[in-house]
């Protein structure tokens, strides 16, 4: 055939392609498509004082911009895009607030994808500083946020992430925030909650990076000081096959002893997870024991309908449980109008990813932030975050940051995978874990 | 130490990358082109393997027809557009390769804004895998029953095809020197249309089958590729029966091998890549022709003392 009738042909079936995949998205947020959303202002101030005898003078027109640098491919190629939408969200809402107050002032968002890398990172963040932008949501992950830590101190950028929680990123007088409570906490959180549940002896599987490791060390060494033994397996995430290295996990619960004394903690994201828990279902050994794991494995890729039943059914067969970054009760009408409005937006709950909160409340300190600041100076946005952040109270609770710039409040959510009445999986809280008291409240059994 | 679940683990592995290689090893054999496209080939023939079956609700072997006829376009569409434009114009094989790692980036993300927009970055065909029966610590199941045989089946058919028909013969004459075939009366675009038909198809199928077995992201063929490299490398890129010799050895070398090396010598599981990066650069210096270029009758016979 010639070569111009398979060129035509390939751009119609390209652009068919194009339209079925947009027909077949439910909703489709219009911002989350595209990189830049610029806000017209056309508002005017009214002067207060003298109401209705002054006309109206037309106002001086002020835009500033939130840098997102929030990976939507990659690891985060799932999730990385409900935490963009998070942080969107939150911008419209500063946005129609300061419409309704009659605000010239307006905030504009630009979307950098730092695809899960560190290198990808720092090119997301050279993207923004030559757009001047000076307030960042992001980045997700701790290698992530790790990297760009010299690059935000030397050009004044201030970041606050959504997600990052890993101990490699916590540094004293730095410029990234953390929003959730960092692993400081969550490594005690989890060998406390492992112990309290009779589990003696541990198998750690965790993903080779800075967040995977990181925790990895914090729950051996606490795990440890409480009497328990540990066998951690760091794997190669990168892979596009893990069966060789659940099968270590396998001989090391074999040697430790498959009984009700032995539990695996597996440290995951999306892919290399469903390959792990893929294999550990088929894996009579694995099956014996109980399985615990951290907030990234609070992830609706796990159950149906993104993943296949029997994962959720192994899951429910080794009592499985997770910690999380507590969420306000779905009660709290700050937390329903969220959920009400997220889902409206973008057309599912924000539940699918805990994270999806915290980008939403990021992203709210950061624009409280830029204005009361009043002028768009890094520095300036440095010394008041954690101030607004002390002040601050969203859907994921109250702020407070510590030395660190980290949340300080360590509360957890533990959650379980169950079946709902209505046929449908999702994980439930069954539990909290409060990181000041260090006490274990179970509310049902895994 | 219990070999059977890394020994079923190598064999399964070996399976599928032999399946994925078989296509490179074809399409090489004939047209001396390095594909690194190939790996979108794999990719496609998932993602079409995972859509029907969660979303349409096919069974998996209509499923895997729809994933032979997939990727095998998309090869068509490559040679056509691509390859065989270049080949007229007298490019030289590091420019059709490089053109291959730039077919590779579109469709790749292509995959991606697709799977972005309907939220299926990460996909599992949902395949009812089942334990059918256990050896030692290792379970046999229902993925195996497939994967194995279809290995099988298409080796035996493309050995078949390669050695006692006419279009094969053809294609073996064309590999061997396409200028000859060509002036021998062959039609040697027809048939390179249907060896990339072949070629991309059976990838296609090797992709479904891993969309089953694993997990599968836009980057699926790319993290496989190179496996499927160092398994057609070891088996010269030319024979089959080497490349599934390859495919094997690979899977073995990266399950059974590294279990081996991390029980008695404390390696990192990590090191799996460097298994087939080692056997690449080993067969380049010390046995570019591969397995295939290894003639076991004819040392047995010298060693016998009946050669010549």
């Amino acid at each position: 055939m010639d070569t111009k009738v398979w060129g035509v042909l390939l751009i119609v079936v390209f652009l068919l392609g194009i339209g079925i995949g947009y027909m077949a998205k439910p909703s489709a947020p219009a911002a989350a498509t595209g990189g830049v959303k610029t806000v017209t202002v056309t508002t005017t101030i009214t002067k207060t004082g003298a109401a209705g005898t002054a006309p109206p003078k037309p106002a001086e027109q002020k835009e500033y911009v939130i840098g997102l640098a929030i990976a939507v491919t990659g690891g985060y190629a799932v999730d990385g895009p409900r935490r963009r939408n998070g942080a969107i969200l939150a911008i419209e809402q500063i946005n129609k607030m300061l419409e309704e107050a009659g605000s010239p002032v307006r905030l504009k968002y630009i979307h950098e994808d730092t695809k899960t890398s560190a290198e990808g990172a720092i090119a997301a963040l050279e993207k923004l500083n030559s757009a001047g932008v000076k307030m960042v949501v992001g980045p997700l992950a701790t290698s992530e946020c790790k990297a760009v830590l010299d690059f935000l101190k030397t050009n004044k950028i201030t970041a606050i992430s959504p997600s990052s929680t890993g101990t490699a990123a916590m540094v004293k007088g730095d410029f990234c925030f953390r929003a959730p409570s960092p692993d400081k906490y969550q490594g005690p959180a989890l060998a406390n909650i492992i112990w309290q549940q009779g589990i003696k002896k541990l198998v750690i599987l965790a993903r080779n990076d800075d967040y995977g490791k990181g925790l990895a060390d914090l729950v051996e060494e606490n795990f440890k000081k409480l009497g328990g033994q540990v066998e951690k397996i760091i794997y190669d995430h990168t892979q596009p096959d893990l069966s060789a290295d659940v099968e270590r996990a396998s001989n090391a619960v074999n040697k430790f002893g498959a009984d009700a004394e032995t539990g695996v903690l597996i440290i995951a994201f999306d892919d290399d997870g469903i390959k792990i828990l893929e294999a550990a279902r088929l894996d009579p050994t694995l099956s014996k024991v109980r399985w615990f794991g951290p907030d990234s494995m609070k992830r609706a890729t796990f159950l149906p309908p993104k993943s296949k039943e029997d994962i959720a059914l192994f899951l429910q067969k080794v009592h499985f449980m997770a910690t999380t970054p507590a969420v306000g009760s779905k009660d709290n009408p700050l937390v329903k109008e969220f959920i009400e409005e997220y889902t409206k937006k973008f057309g599912e709950s924000p539940e699918a990813s805990t994270y999806t909160f915290y980008a939403y409340d990021a992203a709210w300190i950061a624009g409280l932030t830029v204005l009361v600041a009043h002028k768009y100076d890094g520095v300036a946005f440095q010394k008041i975050l954690p101030v607004i952040a002390k002040h601050f109270y969203g859907v994921t609770g109250w702020k407070l940051l510590d030395e660190y710039g980290d949340a300080a409040v360590p509360i957890y959510d533990i959650v379980a995978p169950r079946k709902l009445p209505d046929g449908t999986w999702n994980f439930v809280p069954i539990g909290k874990y409060d990181g000041t008291t260090k006490a274990v409240t179970l509310f049902e059994q895994p | 130490m219990d070999i059977s679940v890394p020994l079923m683990n190598s064999l399964t592995l070996g399976s599928l990358y032999t399946l994925m290689a078989l296509g490179l090893t074809m399409s090489f054999s004939v047209t001396k082109i390095a594909n690194f496209a190939h790996a979108e080939l794999v990719t496609l023939g998932g993602y079409v393997t995972a859509l029907l079956v969660n979303w349409m609700g096919f069974g998996l072997a209509e499923s895997l027809v729809a994933a032979f006829f997939a990727s095998a376009l998309l090869a068509l569409a490559m040679d056509e557009l691509v390859f065989k434009p270049l080949t007229r114009r007298g490019s030289r094989t590091l420019y059709l390769l490089v053109a291959s790692i730039g077919i590779g980036l579109i469709v790749r993300y292509i995959l991606y804004i697709y799977a972005d927009l309907n939220g299926i970055i990460t996909i599992q065909t949902k395949a009812d895998i089942q334990i059918v029966s256990q050896v030692g610590r290792a379970a046999i199941t229902t993925m195996h029953l497939w994967i194995f045989p279809v290995t099988i089946i298409s080796v035996i058919l493309l050995h078949v095809m390669f050695h006692y028909t006419k279009v094969g013969k053809a294609l073996r004459a064309m590999a061997d020197n396409e200028d000859l075939a060509r002036v021998s009366g062959i039609r040697i675009y027809r048939l390179r249309r249907i060896m990339w038909v072949i070629a991309g198809g059976i990838t296609g199928v090797a992709g479904g089958l891993w969309s089953a077995y694993s997990v599968l992201t836009p980057e699926a063929g790319w993290q496989a590729l190179l496996r499927i490299f160092a398994a057609s490398i070891l088996g010269g890129l030319v024979s089959f029966w080497g490349t599934i010799a390859g495919g094997i050895i690979i899977g073995l070398a990266e399950n059974l091998g590294i279990s081996i090396a991390n029980e008695f010598f404390y390696v990192n599981t990590a090191y799996r890549p460097l298994v087939s990066f080692i056997i690449i650069v080993v067969v380049f210096l010390f046995k570019p022709t591969g397995l295939a270029g290894i003639d076991v009758i004819g040392w047995i016979k010298r060693k016998m003392g009946k050669g010549e």
